[in-house]
């Protein structure tokens, strides 16, 4: 572990090595920058989308014209629209054998270690670049039991009847400006189908990546998980470092029916000049089951609050959230629970820790309507304060309509002892080695939670986010 | 700015802002849905007598304000000033901004009197206020000024008996280096009348304030308090207790601010609510920056005693130093039916099992409050409302 100046700038060099590159593409298609009905038009048609998905892109478009922008949170003031390629083509085609992805395409994923990791770890695998899928694989044996795990394109194409069912019914495009702009603007993303009493041992993967520069990416993701099935997905997301920023606006849209499970992963490790704005949303119905597990790592302003509807009898809701918000980083994360009906249990866990003059915000919502007795709910959120010039805020919201709620939320903010530095200190590690012990420490059940690749690759990212804060520069 | 302008000033903000002017809290507001002036009753006169005062009697109180007539018995430390009189310096001093507040406009519009307790350094001073609104709306701005080294412990019981009426009171209290204070604010309105509460204070090295609330009455009770540890090594600590019913509303929002080094605040916050009365409970804790070695803690409890009862609780945290503890709670639940079980099946009734629980979940806040006649009325006011439903 480097405990000098020299070791900060290794780890800062191997940072911009591993995900802050960029390569030179040829884009086989690139819509004018800004946004219009003219573009959107253009996205549906080189997408060869039925008339009912470009209505409802229009839709998207002209609530998005309207809506306001959000006045809590982080300053989306600068993002300026017209000045970002909503939709950038790198392939042709996607590709279901890692051989025939595009060789410069595939150079970028190998960086990242992709096709090793999902040999190693997952039961499937996607990688979005821009705003095209350029590769989809799932393993044979989940196949044939009827599991499908393609883009969301392709979902359009070859299952336009669960996707008409579904899109847009956990998300609808008037619930805030960016999931309007996302529904007018989506391109890629993954379609998961888990059959009835399908149990998907190992993770699906799935690796966002944004190359170009002024480029959003706006993929849309759809998880429907029959009765008694069962799914983890992982998704990771990087981009090079560009001096303008670049705009990453998703939806991800689960349902999870009855005795289902659903896990959903995000290390979100987005440069620092990316705007990270995401509406995530799953509809638990009896005894269901959806987990968010949401680390966010990169990003200039990220704003994420995965929610859970527990909508019927027995289903549970669980959001753990990692933030780390280095220099002029904005972390506003969270998570919301809705209990519409009886029996329903949550639990949110929030971690974040502050460096320089980053910021972390807690954001959350535990709602439970007047039906929904017998419901238990617990927020916890802890906050870490690596130096003077570091802030942290918890905005919790709990709304109880119901007479017979338990809902308990705690949250304490602070540095790190000196006591604990002095104890670290006196077994012979430096001052930075022990900061990292202790952010790990303090993170750990967090991370243990995460798929074991996942896992190594979140404390290397954290490893790389505190490092510097002790020399004072960030490579 | 004289005090013609002020008025007008706040007369146009209290036309012209909306409800809740805090970002933060827009989808969280009680709700005021009538126009306040409407509910001036221009008949004069005014009974001041018709207020039954509990436990002490009314000449025990050093003053008794009405709108437009006050009784001072104790002119050493109590006086009452026309505002009109005020020079425009103490005039805004004594206010809180009408352009932040459509509320404190309402008050700064129509406060005719202000109210100064004056303890001079090195006194030990007690003091008492009823505030009766009997026909007309009362509205006063109240100045307390503690001197270096002096202690004031101060009880204000709020009444009204009159149907529709409004209830504004606005505190300013200043404490020097070293001086401390308990004010206690007793609510006991009736259950028709709109009441507004504000707090904001200025503390001295070292000072030490406890500032304790009980909202127990009113239809629409509307508080924000803003208590700061603003310099070094002083402290203040916010208890609150809400107890309502039938349908009463009630947004309180209380911030307690760190903003010096070695600063302690704490915010107690227990709810019980009855019948479909709602309550809002906003805690915002602030660390600002340079508050090194400063200690901030929230807890807010909510206890749920009837089907259409709601709390929306808000225990908030902003913390820009690194070098402090900042912990809040939150708790929101009905009366746990084993405890209920468990006290009835040692033969009490369901009605004394109720009472003794509701008494213990406040027990925790009002145990921290030192004016034993403050403790005495509210418990005597709460467990009266709890036999009555």
């Amino acid at each position: 572990m480097p405990d000098t100046d020299e070791g900060t700038r290794a780890l800062n060099e191997e940072y911009r090595e591993k995900y802050g590159f960029c390569d030179v593409i040829k884009y086989k298609h690139v819509t004018q920058k800004g946004l219009s009905e003219d573009v959107i038009r253009e996205i549906s048609s080189i997408k060869h989308e039925p008339e009912w998905m470009l209505e409802k892109r229009l839709a998207g478009y002209r609530h998005f014209v309207g809506a306001p922008v959000p006045k809590w949170g982080g300053d989306l003031s600068k993002i300026d629209y017209n000045d970002i390629y909503y939709y950038l083509k790198p392939t042709n085609k996607e590709s279901s054998t890692w051989d025939a992805v595009p060789d410069e395409i595939k150079r970028t994923f190998d960086k990242l270690g992709i096709p090793e990791a999902e040999r190693k770890f997952f039961a499937g695998s996607e990688a979005q670049y821009d705003s095209e899928v350029v590769y989809s694989h799932v393993k044979k044996e989940l196949e044939s039991q009827g599991v499908i795990f393609i883009s969301t394109d392709d979902a359009v194409k070859k299952h336009p009847d669960i996707v008409k069912k579904y899109f847009g019914t956990v998300v609808p495009y008037t619930d805030n400006k960016y999931a309007a702009l996302n529904t007018a603007t989506w391109s890629g993303g993954s379609f998961i189908y888990v059959p009835k009493n399908v149990k998907v041992k190992m993770p699906l993967q799935a690796y966002f990546r944004i190359n170009a520069e002024k480029a959003g990416q706006f993929e849309r993701t759809l998880i429907v998980a029959e009765e008694g099935a069962d799914v983890t997905y992982v998704e990771g997301c990087t981009a090079p470092i560009y001096l303008s920023a670049s705009l990453h606006a998703a939806v991800v849209e689960i349902i999870a029916r009855k005795n289902a499970h659903v896990r959903y992963v995000t290390v979100q490790n987005w440069s620092k000049n990316v705007y990270n704005l995401v509406t995530q949303r799953a509809f638990a119905y009896e005894n269901a089951s959806v987990e968010w597990t949401d680390c966010n790592i990169g990003s200039k302003l990220n704003e994420k609050y995965p929610s859970v509807y527990l909508k019927e009898r027995g289903a549970r809701g669980s959001v753990l959230s990692v933030a780390i918000a280095g220099d002029g980083q904005m972390q506003d994360s969270g998570g919301k629970i809705y209990h519409l009906a009886p029996d329903t249990t949550s639990q949110i866990v929030s971690k974040s820790v502050s460096s320089g003059n980053g910021v972390t915000t807690y954001r959350g919502t535990i709602h439970v309507d007047k039906k929904a007795t017998n419901v238990k709910s617990a927020v916890r959120c802890n906050a870490l304060l690596l130096d003077e010039a570091s802030k942290t805020n918890t905005f919790p919201y709990m709304e109880v309509l119901s007479d017979d709620a338990t809902i308990v939320h705690e949250a304490s903010a602070g540095k790190i002892g000196d006591e604990q530095l002095f104890y670290l200190m006196s077994r012979g590690l430096s001052e930075d080695e022990a900061v990292t012990t202790v952010v790990l420490g303090f993170l750990e059940p967090l991370a243990r939670a995460l798929p074991l690749e996942y896992s190594l690759e979140l404390k290397r990212l954290i490893k790389l986010d505190i490092a510097p804060r002790s020399v004072g520069q960030n490579g | 700015m004289n005090y013609k302008e002020f008025v007008a000033d706040a007369m146009m903000n209290y036309e012209s802002l909306p409800q809740e002017t805090n970002e933060l809290y827009k989808k969280h507001s009680i709700h005021i849905p009538f126009d306040l002036r409407d509910r001036f009753d221009h008949s004069s006169g005014e009974d001041i007598d018709a207020i039954e005062v509990p436990y002490a009697m009314r000449s025990e109180f050093d003053a008794v304000i009405g709108s437009g007539k006050c009784i001072l018995n104790n002119r050493s430390i109590v006086t009452v000033k026309d505002s009109s009189k005020l020079g425009s310096r103490l005039l805004e001093d004594a206010a809180q901004d009408s352009a932040e507040d459509k509320y404190a406009a309402f008050i700064n519009a129509y406060a005719k009197s202000t109210l100064f307790v004056d303890v001079p350094p090195g006194m030990h001073a007690k003091a008492s206020i009823l505030f009766a609104a009997t026909r007309m709306p009362l509205n006063a701005r109240v100045v307390i000024s503690i001197g270096k080294d002096a202690e004031l412990n101060l009880l204000e019981l709020h009444e009204s008996t009159a149907p529709g009426t409004v209830i504004g009171v606005m505190h300013e209290t200043i404490l020097q280096d070293n001086a401390s204070a308990e004010i206690n604010a007793l609510h006991n309105e009736n259950a028709n009348t709109t009441v507004l509460c504000f707090f904001k204070d200025k503390l001295g090295v070292g000072a030490n304030l406890k500032f304790n609330s009980v909202y127990n009455g009113g239809s629409h009770v509307r508080a924000r308090n803003i208590v700061e540890a603003g310099a070094k090594n002083s402290s203040a600590e916010v208890n609150e207790i809400i107890f309502g019913s039938a349908a009463q509303k009630f947004d309180i929002d209380t911030h307690i601010i760190n903003a010096a080094s070695d600063t302690k605040t704490m915010l107690r916050s227990r709810a019980a609510l009855m019948g479909t009365s709602r309550c809002v409970l906003k805690g915002f804790a602030k660390v600002a920056h340079g508050a090194k070695r400063s200690d901030s803690c929230i807890h807010e409890r909510g206890m749920l005693l009837g089907k259409g009862a709601r709390i929306d609780s808000l225990p908030d945290m902003s913390v820009d130093e690194n070098s402090v503890r900042a912990t809040h709670s939150s708790a929101t639940s009905q009366i746990d039916s084993e405890e209920i079980f468990y006290l009835m099946s040692k033969g009490i009734d369901g009605g004394r099992v109720r009472k003794l629980i509701v008494n213990g979940f406040f027990s925790g806040c009002m145990e921290k409050i030192d004016n034993a006649a403050m403790r005495y009325i509210a418990m005597s006011r709460i467990n009266e409302k709890l036999e009555t439903g």
